[in-house]
């Protein structure tokens, strides 16, 4: 998943502060501007102004004297007349249907709970909002068209009082829509998931296995990879899809007490003569992201293999992401991209493994870490760091054999000068490029003490969070180990896992994103139609929305430096047909162009941001990749909804008191 | 006021009535096709569902819609253009960020709202099965993503169903993926054993029709089939988009390649010989197939003497209308290429009693003669006599259309190397070639092992020696003997394809000699072929027994010149010692006695030191004979010798 350096609320907010009060006081101008316009044309420019000083008088007592009971009676009514349309009633069948026949095209995927909640998601949030931009869009136009308008104008209504009574009401009807489905669809996903299987074979018990002999890399059933410590092997039926495959992996352990030994997948215990104890377990390997747990009831080949639900598809994984992270190029100068290896994406930055030439190379990726105390994780003893790393190999070497990579932790002390240093021996792992592997941590790291000058302490056994990140602070360095290889990684493919959120809570917080953009569609539909008929709102709010879901795109459009020049530049190549990458002839028409575009693409561009920016509103990627959404993200897409209601309140406020019907 | 009443009820009623009346011929012509089960067409349909199969537009049967496919393109409400604009730009930029689950999900959507347009699945299936699959560094994940990219395509057939190109591209994803990347080894090891793949294609392709018996499902018999699917089709009617020559050659060529690959997976043994049978026997038929090329020559492969004795034939006939006019206007052609008259001769001989200038000359005057563009046989025709002219030209057109049959062998024939294939399946199918190879594959086996010297044990109290295991050089020394065997048998294979391989496992045996500090053996039992193939001009970088000679004639002359200069140091020193005996005759006995002993050892060591220096000069001649010798030896140990300097740094630094 890519994620955006995305700041706390704090850092969001407080910069913005000075431009949001900027746009507001030039909105309000520009505002005052067009009423006196309009009004100009009504009544003549020196009537205007004392219409419009009356509207924005009137407006203070009107905004003051909002009575809530008011509101909530319009929003009753607005609610009794949406409901009266068969609108949600239609928008909950097309769900159901899509609900019925989705789950056809859904499964018999490697990871089916990726499928299903981007699908659920994607229908959730289109069907919500072309719904309650139906029934907003209709509401007041035909009202006024109907004259039943005037059944509540002659009531001691105020104007806000119509307009957020709608809003509250339509707000109410969608957020009971989106509750339903929401609900049925969390239902739906996770019944539609669950699935067990059975061992492929003769008889469920572990007679079913076949024995590997010691030494065997290639398993003899599947032509694949298996685990070096397996000694059995087999098979599940296929279910949701996809078979899993079963390894009896044998272990050993110093302690005789050991929990591990206890836990319902273990097949056999044995005591070495060298005091150590022996140990097999019955393992069932992932398949994407989900599992199953063992149980062996029994002993010897007869024990009874029997399979749990699937672990591992649900979860909201609360990461702890490094602050920074730091690239040294081979010779140790520091940047913060890492060496480009040709790809398009400069998502993840590279390390290089040194060539053949020059063995030790000092390329490194540093993740430093703040904050980085016991009490931010669940089970601060061994801690799970999951990475998503990327491989370049510059010659293929053994296609058979992955490439490795070491990790290694640092202190980083507050004083360089005075204080010494914690380094530890270097973690060794396989690297398993784009898929999501978790190494897991001892807090006890094997390391050294050195002084300031580099000189060394002492060796031994140090505590990560006492010793390491005493002060908080921590460096994790990432190198690969394969000559003339490279591995690529950005901040957020290395995180430790601190622990996981209550899953059905985080479901919730993404479909608070939806219930974001729907109040901002309502909102935007319902001040449209005090000035627009139903179709153009319609068309408006349409034309909001596509804005809003491709404003990334819409807005690189907008950019000057684009090929092929701004508006007027690329409309003289359209007629001219000159290609893009030849300059038009220089020349004093030319520069004029180029300015004229370059004002027009910066106003173009400015337009861009008066439609909601529907990404930093949806969360269903993390709900997809099975990520926490964090609280500061919902807390901005709240304030930015709010910013859009009541600026549209205010729109609607005013436009609908320039009309005659709400005087 | 009535009539404002009236009106527009009236407007209505006759809209309405409009618009039903419409509707009764757009439900005729637009009326889809009804099959029954057996797929028997009951009612061909309106005219429009008709225009519509006919131009393979869209699902023209009822039971033929895809309910997903038609509500996706109805939902995008007209907007079908945008939609597809925007998918594939949602495509690039997920592959673009390398999330590749979801690229796949966007392809999904995106086929279901253009399924008719076979680019977007040849494109997209191709994206996955190669580029897709290329991202991952684990071969296992590769292999996924190649069945990804091959499941996605079979999911076009459905709605292109009489279009070759869907199964013609899934024949050589399938052939070319899993049988010729670099993973090809495991690829195919996993492919055996992946039965739910099978499972998965079976709804077109049976996973029986593809099993090649003890070794198990087949890549390339796979692909033998799906190309099969093509065949059918196109026997039944279907639009082909390829050339003749192209489209046939795909089976056959298939059965070839699983026969090779088999061979570098496994002992060669009979499976393998038949399957190689079976390659030669498909790729006569194809030889014997008519093909129409570009230039719409219709010609079979396997016709060349045919066509030659067609031609000899008419232009007997032609000279019968036209006496001596042949002659007189070869000697014209021959002429104009910058020949005398007095060689016209060199073109009556048959090419071994020409030497190369001739030979050359022969070949281009009758390359001049037999061009189907040069249309020498119309210049003879036209001298026929008035009432012979008709027939005579009608004679020599018909040798321009054989001639260009003929020449289409050549020039089509050579784009897919048809003799070269021919000669080789032929070669490879026989028992001999089979032992020969077999013995080969033993001794790159041991090779593969690092096994080069037998292993024995000696039983020290009768000093006998058992070899336990015989090693690669052993063993190499044994193929070279069953070779020698099979090529004494089979004289024809010594023209043929497969000794290119034999070639390349002698190198493999000399750079194994070279590492091991073994010399060329002198009784090596292909040397005959070494130097037959040297007398051909074949560049193969062997030493012939010419070389071999030259090499110890340099040798002895070496040793000889430094026996002579040890004879001559030897003479001189005898001299001086007789010189000093003389000058030194009064001196004192035991003084001469002591000096005589002095000298004698000064110069036995000298002796042995200038021995020793020519010793060594005649080494490193040899050894710079040899450095270029194992050069190449030695870029192929460089390789394992990295791999094993490298797995030494990873335990340098953690000693570190």
């Amino acid at each position: 998943m890519v994620l955006d350096n995305f700041p706390t609320f704090t850092e969001w907010f407080l910069p913005g502060v000075l431009l949001f009060g900027g746009i507001v006081i030039a909105a309000i101008l520009l505002g005052l501007f067009v009423g006196y316009v309009v009004a100009s044309f009504r009544h003549g420019p020196f009537e205007a102004f004392y219409t419009v000083a009356q509207v924005v008088g009137e407006a203070v007592p009107d905004f003051l004297g909002t009575s809530p009971r008011r509101v909530m009676a319009m929003a009753r009514l607005a609610v009794k007349e949406a409901l009266r349309r068969k609108v949600v009633i239609v928008a909950f069948s097309i769900f159901a249907v899509l609900l019925l026949f989705g789950q056809w095209f859904m499964a018999g995927t490697e990871n089916p709970e990726k499928r299903f909640m981007n699908t659920i998601m994607f229908g959730t949030q289109m069907l919500t909002l072309l719904t309650v931009m139906l029934i907003s869009a209709f509401s007041l136009p035909e009202d006024i068209k109907n004259r039943t308008i005037y059944t509540i104008v002659t009531k001691p209504v105020r104007a806000t009082e119509i307009i957020l009574g709608r809003i509250v009401g339509f707000g109410f009807l969608g957020t009971v829509l989106l509750a339903l489905m929401g609900v049925i669809s969390f239902f739906f996903v996770s019944r539609n998931l669950e699935h067990t299987h059975q061992i492929v074979g003769d008889t469920q018990t572990v007679a079913s296995m076949v024995e590997i002999e010691p030494g065997t890399e290639i398993s003899p059933l599947t032509g694949k990879r298996i685990s070096p410590n397996a000694v059995m092997e087999g098979k599940t039926n296929l279910s949701l899809g996809h078979s899993h495959r079963l390894e009896m992996l044998e272990f050993k352990t110093e302690d005789p007490n050991d929990p591990v030994l206890d836990l319902p997948d273990v097949f056999s215990t044995e005591k070495l003569d060298s005091g150590m104890t022996a140990y097999r377990r019955l393992v069932c390997q992932p398949v994407g992201d989900h599992t199953h747990q063992i149980t062996l009831t029994g002993s010897g080949p007869d024990a009874k293999i029997s399979f749990g639900p699937a672990i591992g598809y649900f979860r909201a994984r609360i990461p702890v992401y490094a602050d920074s992270v730091t690239f040294l190029n081979r010779v140790g100068e520091a940047s913060s991209s890492g060496t480009s290896v040709g790809k398009e994406s400069k998502y993840r930055g590279f390390i290089d493994g040194g060539t053949t030439q020059n063995r030790s190379t000092l390329s490194r990726a540093i993740f430093r870490y703040s904050g980085f105390y016991e009490s931010r994780f669940r089970n601060p003893d061994i801690l799970p760091l999951e990475m998503t790393l990327g491989v370049f190999r510059t010659y293929k070497g053994d296609i058979q054999k992955r490439v490795t990579g070491g990790l290694q932790f640092e202190s980083v002390p507050d004083n360089k000068d005075v204080e010494n240093r914690y380094i530890s021996e270097m973690v060794f792992f396989e690297t398993n490029e784009y898929q999501l592997q978790t190494e897991a941590i001892s807090r006890k790291v094997i390391g050294r003490i050195v002084a300031p000058d580099g000189s060394l302490i002492e060796e031994g056994e140090y505590d990560l969070f006492d010793d390491f990140a005493a002060n908080g602070k921590l460096d994790m360095s990432l190198s690969c180990l394969d000559r003339n290889q490279y591995l690529g990684v950005a901040r957020a493919d290395m995180y430790f896992r601190a622990f996981d959120d209550v899953y059905w809570f985080n479901y919730f917080k993404g479909y608070v994103g939806i219930w974001c953009q729907m109040m901002t569609i309502i909102a935007m539909a319902v001040a449209f139609s005090t000035f627009a008929g139903t179709p153009i709102v319609m068309l408006g709010v349409l034309m909001m929305m596509i804005v809003g879901f491709f404003t990334p795109f819409i807005r690189s459009l907008t950019a000057p430096d684009r090929d092929g020049g701004g508006p007027i530049e690329s409309a003289i190549r359209v007629v001219t047909q000159k290609n893009m990458q030849v300059d038009l002839e220089t020349g004093v028409m030319t520069t004029l162009i180029k300015e004229v575009d370059g004002f027009m693409s910066q106003r173009l561009s400015d337009l861009t941001y008066l439609a909601p920016n529907f990404k930093q509103l949806d969360f269903s990627d993390f709900l997809t990749y099975g990520y926490s959404i964090d609280n500061q993200r919902i807390i901005v897409a709240l304030a930015i909804t709010l910013a859009f209601c009541i600026g549209l309140t205010l729109l609607g406020y005013f436009s609908l008191k320039t009309r005659e019907i709400a005087k | 006021m009535k009539q404002n009443s009236t009106n527009p009820f009236i407007r209505k009623v006759i809209y309405i009535a409009l618009i039903g009346g419409l509707l009764i011929p757009l439900s005729f012509i637009a009326r889809p096709e009804v099959t029954d089960q057996d797929g028997v067409v009951v009612d061909a349909g309106g005219r429009l569902s008709q225009m519509r199969r006919a131009d393979k537009l869209a699902q023209a049967s009822i039971s033929q819609i895809d309910p997903t496919s038609e509500a996706m393109k109805l939902a995008s409400l007209g907007l079908r253009g945008v939609a597809v604009n925007i998918l594939w730009m949602q495509a690039m930029e997920h592959q673009k960020n390398e999330d590749f689950d979801k690229l796949a999900q966007t392809l999904q959507t995106l086929t279901k709202v253009q399924p008719n347009f076979i680019k977007v699945w040849e494109f997209q299936g191709h994206n996955l099965a190669f580029n897709v699959s290329m991202e991952f560094d684990d071969y296992e994940y590769r292999y996924e993503w190649v069945k990804k990219g091959l499941k996605f395509l079979k999911g076009g057939i459905a709605y292109n169903l009489d279009d070759h190109r869907m199964t013609d591209n899934l024949g050589f994803f399938t052939g070319t993926k899993f049988g010729k990347s670099d993973e090809r080894l495991p690829f195919r090891r996993i492919f055996r054993k992946n039965a739910q793949f099978h499972n998965e294609m079976s709804d077109y392709i049976d996973p029986k029709s593809y099993d090649a018996r003890e070794y198990g499902p087949d890549s390339y018999k796979m692909a033998w089939q799906w190309y099969n699917l093509s065949e059918e089709m196109v026997a039944n009617g279907a639009q082909k988009f390829k050339s003749d020559l192209m489209f046939h050659q795909n089976r056959p060529s298939q059965t070839r390649q699983q026969a090779m690959i088999l061979a570098d997976e496994f002992r060669p043994d009979d499976v393998i010989r038949e399957t190689w049978e079976d390659a030669d026997g498909q790729w006569s038929k194809y030889g014997n197939i008519e093909l129409r090329n570009s230039r719409n020559v219709v010609f079979r492969l396997e016709d060349t003497e045919k066509y030659d004795a067609e031609v000899a034939d008419l232009r007997i006939k032609l000279d019968e209308l036209t006496p001596g006019v042949r002659e007189k206007k070869e000697r014209e052609v021959w002429k104009s290429l910058g020949n005398s008259d007095e060689d016209f001769y060199v073109t009556q001989e048959s090419p071994e009693q020409l030497n190369e200038v001739q030979k050359t000359r022969r070949f281009g005057f009758l390359g001049q003669l037999n061009s189907p563009k040069y249309f020498f046989d119309k210049g003879v025709a036209e001298s026929a006599t008035a009432e012979n002219q008709r027939s005579a030209k009608r004679i020599a057109d018909e040798i321009v259309r054989v001639l260009l049959k003929r020449s289409s062998i050549s020039k089509d024939g050579g784009v897919i190397n048809y003799s070269f294939w021919k000669s080789r399946n032929e070669a490879e199918s026989t028992d001999a070639m089979i032992r020969a190879r077999q013995a080969i594959h033993d001794a790159d086996e041991m090779k593969r092992k690092s096994i080069f010297e037998d292993e024995y044990v000696i039983d020290y109290e009768t000093g006998e020696k058992t070899i336990i295991r015989s090693g690669a050089a052993a063993l190499y020394r044994e193929a070279f003997a069953v070779w020698d065997d099979v090529l004494q048998e089979h004289t024809e294979l010594l023209g043929s394809a497969v000794l290119d391989d034999l070639v390349d496992s002698i190198k493999d045996y000399r750079a194994l000699l070279v590492f091991s500090g073994k010399d060329w053996p002198d009784d090596f039992s292909l040397q005959w072929l070494i130097d037959k193939r040297a007398e051909r001009g074949e560049r193969d970088d062997l030493p012939t027994s010419q070389s071999i000679a030259e090499m110890k004639a340099d040798q002895e002359d070496s040793e000889e010149e430094a026996a002579d200069e040890m004879a001559a140091e030897k003479k001189a020193a005898m001299e001086k010692e007789a010189e000093m005996k003389a000058a030194e005759e009064k001196a004192a006995m035991e003084k001469e006695a002591e000096m005589k002993a002095a000298e004698e050892k000064a110069a036995m060591e000298k002796e042995a030191e200038m021995k020793a220096a020519e010793m060594k000069a005649a080494e490193m001649k040899a050894a710079e004979m040899k450095a270029a010798e194992m050069k190449e030896a030695e870029m192929k140990e460089k390789a394992a010798a990295e791999k094993a300097a490298q797995e030494e740094a990873v335990s340098d630094e953690s000693d570190e």
